[in-house]
């Protein structure tokens, strides 16, 4: 009876657990919920949008689809930004929309249980606590967890016209 | 259809609905996931998928369903398609090492144009007379802050143009010719672009926009407009806005 119990705890806690892609942004290192990720690819073709802001490179053609491409290492002010081989663009589904983000090098993917989840402190100019979910601590290793729905649909990002969601 | 019905079988499903609501706002509660008013539920039918699935379609194409409905006369569905799929035919244009698309009913004719016929107007504007006609100056390179392209006038080529009834010189570097384009929705991903209609796919698989003449010819205004502000801060900023606001709602 007792087995039985615990294992049913146990299940409880691994629904608890989530699935986060790791990423990293010069010498930080940054996780979304896997479950937004549509795919990852290199970085190529992208073209520019006039008067756009800087951190929106530009679109580029996915399989037919034009999608947005966001640097997010200019949007967080980030000293070297470099395209490289390393380079990679994580495509992202969010609010209906699809996205690619442009991040230094994807690393891998971590399975977070509640507890090690902390709550993200209130602070951040560049980036704003609203746009976090908390900060994930294993071991050594920090993870800023970024919530990547309210920060893709944010104002600030200009990305999606506010008067068309209404 | 009958708005009390469909408004009590929506408060039962537990959506947000008042008696208040449109008419216009009832009827597409018909279109909502899981709603359905049919009494009996068999294997295809009667479980509130079908019309979802029809708006889900429809707006997947970028369109809309309207809805007219009288109760005990009759009602009329309107579903309204944009041209999204449409096959344009395009003129495609270089400025500096970017690719444009023109619509071609919008081309008139292109030609070099000569230093005697660019006249200044109040400092910045710049006209261009054709054959007796001045036409405002569009410089693309200007507008859409196009690098490394050709800053003389007289070394580009004029395109005219013609939008909303007007025409226009629009200076581009060269000409690559004429094709058909399909033309791709940008608002789906993105926003709506001052000065971009929409988005296409080039031979090579990069993405070229389509310009929007008379978005262009604002977009241009605006931004001289913009620039004069700066060097003058006294300058009432009322004229922009409200151009601004013209521009977003067209």
């Amino acid at each position: 009876m007792s087995q039985a119990n615990s294992s049913v705890v146990l299940a409880a806690a691994e629904a608890d657990n989530r699935e986060f892609l790791v990423f990293s942004l010069g010498e930080e290192e940054y996780a979304i919920d896997i479950l937004k990720v549509q795919e990852i690819r290199g970085y190529e073709n992208v073209t520019r949008i006039a008067n756009a802001p800087d951190f929106i490179k530009g679109v580029t053609n996915l399989r037919g689809v034009i999608v947005p491409i966001v640097d997010l290492r200019i949007k967080f002010h980030l000293d070297s930004v470099e395209y490289g081989g390393q380079t990679v663009v994580i495509v992202v589904n969010v609010a209906d929309r699809v996205v690619g983000i442009v991040v230094d090098g994807v690393s891998d993917v971590m399975t977070l249980t509640p507890d090690q989840i902390k709550p993200a402190p209130e602070f951040g100019v560049t980036l704003s606590s609203d746009f976090l979910s908390g900060l994930g601590s294993l071991e050594d290793r920090m993870l800023v967890l970024v919530d990547i729905d309210k920060l893709l649909t944010s104002e600030e990002m200009a990305l999606v016209d506010t008067t068309r969601q209404s | 259809m009958d708005r009390e019905v469909l408004l009590n079988k929506a408060r039962e499903n537990g959506l947000n609905v008042s008696d208040t609501m449109t008419d216009e706002d009832v009827w597409q509660l018909i279109f909502a996931p899981g709603f359905s008013t049919a009494k009996e539920v068999t294997d295809v039918s009667g479980r509130g998928v079908g019309m979802d699935v029809v708006k889900r379609n429809i707006q997947g194409m970028g369109g809309r369903v309207e809805i007219q409905s009288k109760k005990g006369e009759g009602t009329n569905t309107r579903i309204v398609l944009p041209l999204t799929l449409a096959i344009l035919d395009g003129m495609s244009i270089k400025v500096g090492q970017e690719t444009f698309i023109l619509p071609l009913s919008a081309v008139l004719e292109s030609l070099q144009p000569a230093k005697e016929d660019m006249y200044a107007m109040a400092g910045d504007d710049v006209v261009l007379k054709v054959r007796d006609e001045y036409l405002p100056v569009i410089a693309i390179h200007e507008v859409l802050d196009v690098e490394n392209a050709i800053t003389d006038p007289t070394k580009s080529i004029a395109v005219i143009v013609q939008g909303e009834g007007r025409r226009y010189a629009m200076l581009v570097d060269e000409l690559l010719g004429q094709q058909q384009v399909v033309v791709k929705n940008l608002e789906d991903n993105y926003r709506k672009v001052p000065g971009i209609s929409a988005a296409t796919i080039l031979g090579d698989g990069s993405v070229a926009f389509i310009l929007d003449i008379t978005g262009l010819h604002r977009l241009g205004r605006n931004k001289k407009e913009a620039g004069k502000q700066v060097q003058s801060p006294h300058f009432k900023s009322t004229p922009a806005v409200t151009s601004q606001k013209e521009a977003e709602s067209s």
